[in-house]
């Protein structure tokens, strides 16, 4: 049984653990595959563009 | 008579105007016979002809322009419809089997009874590194039949929104957990490599069966060819899916739209191939073996599980040595009282 609940919380760390390393490596794919010039989505509005420029529409 | 000619001509000429006048209206009122779309390109036909749907973006992945291609296809009919059945008949089918083996086999129990003794068969380690893959797979094959099943089979029955909830969760949790699986699978491999290696005492058992059918007893060492044979499925195949999943969680690293749904195929097929292969390893490790499980719940085996199932296993003449053969008296698996 200590076996079986050491496993399961090597998984658990082993996870959470690949969660954070993965999030500093990997983009969302609305930033990797747009440019600033063409946006997907409404997050993407402020990726690497100054406030001032916001609102002035297409 | 000159000035009678002249106005004969010049009433001819006039009336000869008068019907070209009439005439040309006339004739650029009738329908032209040809027609300004009949040049134009269809999409439909420009599709038969070229096989692909593209055009031109203003993003910089340009592998987004092309909308439809041949190869898209077939890799639809692919992953919509061959794999449903390769997946469903490897699965089901071995269910099947199992649950037709168990009504007619049953266990397989101890001849000799249980002598009482135990001897350890696998350490803490090995035992933490198994349940360590096992729990990740279990969770792995579950999300990702959902994957390809889910959408036909789950969502009918709890609702789009309950579906949403659990395909999201089972989708962070098939990636993240891949790494504890990969790592148990590598670790098994090292761990098991010098026991697993056929050799010619596998053929004979092989060649008996295993002794599944009837009372026979194959020699085998540590590990008989049944069991070998889930070790290199799951080292081969756990390397398969795992190499083909990075390759699927990390798009288009080097690899390209061709090399992706090569990735995903290799995956699709070895995983429901590895789901009912452990399905069979599941069933035989529990309600299939009497004294099976222990091994790798508690760490030991009784004695005499041991001298039926792997008498060459050095192990045993060990404990032979510290107890003496004439010591170890098998009590029949049930025993009346006396």
């Amino acid at each position: 049984m200590r076996a079986f609940l050491a496993a399961c919380l090597a998984i658990v760390v082993i996870g959470v653990g690949s969660y954070f390393v993965l999030s500093t490596l990997q983009q969302p794919t609305g930033v990797a595959y747009t440019s600033d010039g063409a946006r997907i989505g409404p997050m993407e509005l402020t990726r690497g563009i100054p406030a001032a420029q916001g609102g002035q529409g297409d | 008579m000159a000035i009678l000619s002249a106005r004969i001509q010049l009433l001819v000429a006039a009336i000869l105007f008068l019907v070209c006048a009439a005439v040309t209206p006339l004739a650029a009122q009738q329908p032209t016979s040809v027609n300004p779309t009949a040049e134009a390109v269809k999409e439909q036909q420009l599709l038969q002809q070229l096989k692909r749907i593209q055009g031109l973006g203003s993003i910089p992945d340009v592998k987004s322009y092309v909308i439809e291609q041949p190869q898209g296809r077939e890799w639809r009919q692919f992953h919509e419809v061959w794999l449903h059945w390769i997946g469903a008949i490897a699965v089901l089918g071995m269910l099947a089997v199992l649950i037709v083996f168990y009504l007619t086999r049953g266990m397989v129990r101890i001849e000799a009874g249980r002598s009482g003794i135990n001897i350890m068969r696998f350490n803490a380690f090995e035992r933490f590194v198994h349940w360590m893959t096992a729990t990740c797979f279990v969770i792995l094959a579950l999300s990702g039949l959902n994957i390809t099943f889910g959408k036909d089979m789950l969502l009918p029955l709890i609702g789009p929104s309950a579906f949403s909830s659990w395909s999201l969760a089972a989708k962070y949790a098939h990636d993240y957990l891949s790494f504890p699986f990969a790592l148990g699978v590598i670790l098994i491999f090292f761990m098991w490599l010098a026991g697993n290696i056929p050799n010619r005492v596998d053929v004979e058992w092989l060649k008996r069966g295993g002794g599944i059918v009837g009372k026979d007893h194959p020699a085998a060492y540590r590990f008989n060819a049944g069991q070998k044979a889930i070790y290199w499925i799951v080292v081969i195949g756990g390397a398969a899916v795992a190499v083909s999943g990075y390759v699927l969680m990390f798009p288009f690293y080097g690899t390209t739209i061709a090399d992706m749904q090569l990735a995903q195929i290799v995956h699709g097929v070895v995983a429901v191939l590895f789901v009912a292969a452990m399905l069979g390893h599941i069933y035989i490790g529990t309600i299939g073996m009497e004294g099976a499980f222990e091994a790798m719940g508690q760490g030991t085996v009784d004695f005499n599980w041991a001298k039926e199932h792997h008498s060459l296993w050095p192990k045993l003449k060990e404990q032979n040595l510290r107890t003496g053969p004439g010591e170890l008296r098998g009590k029949p698996s049930a025993t009346p009282a006396e």
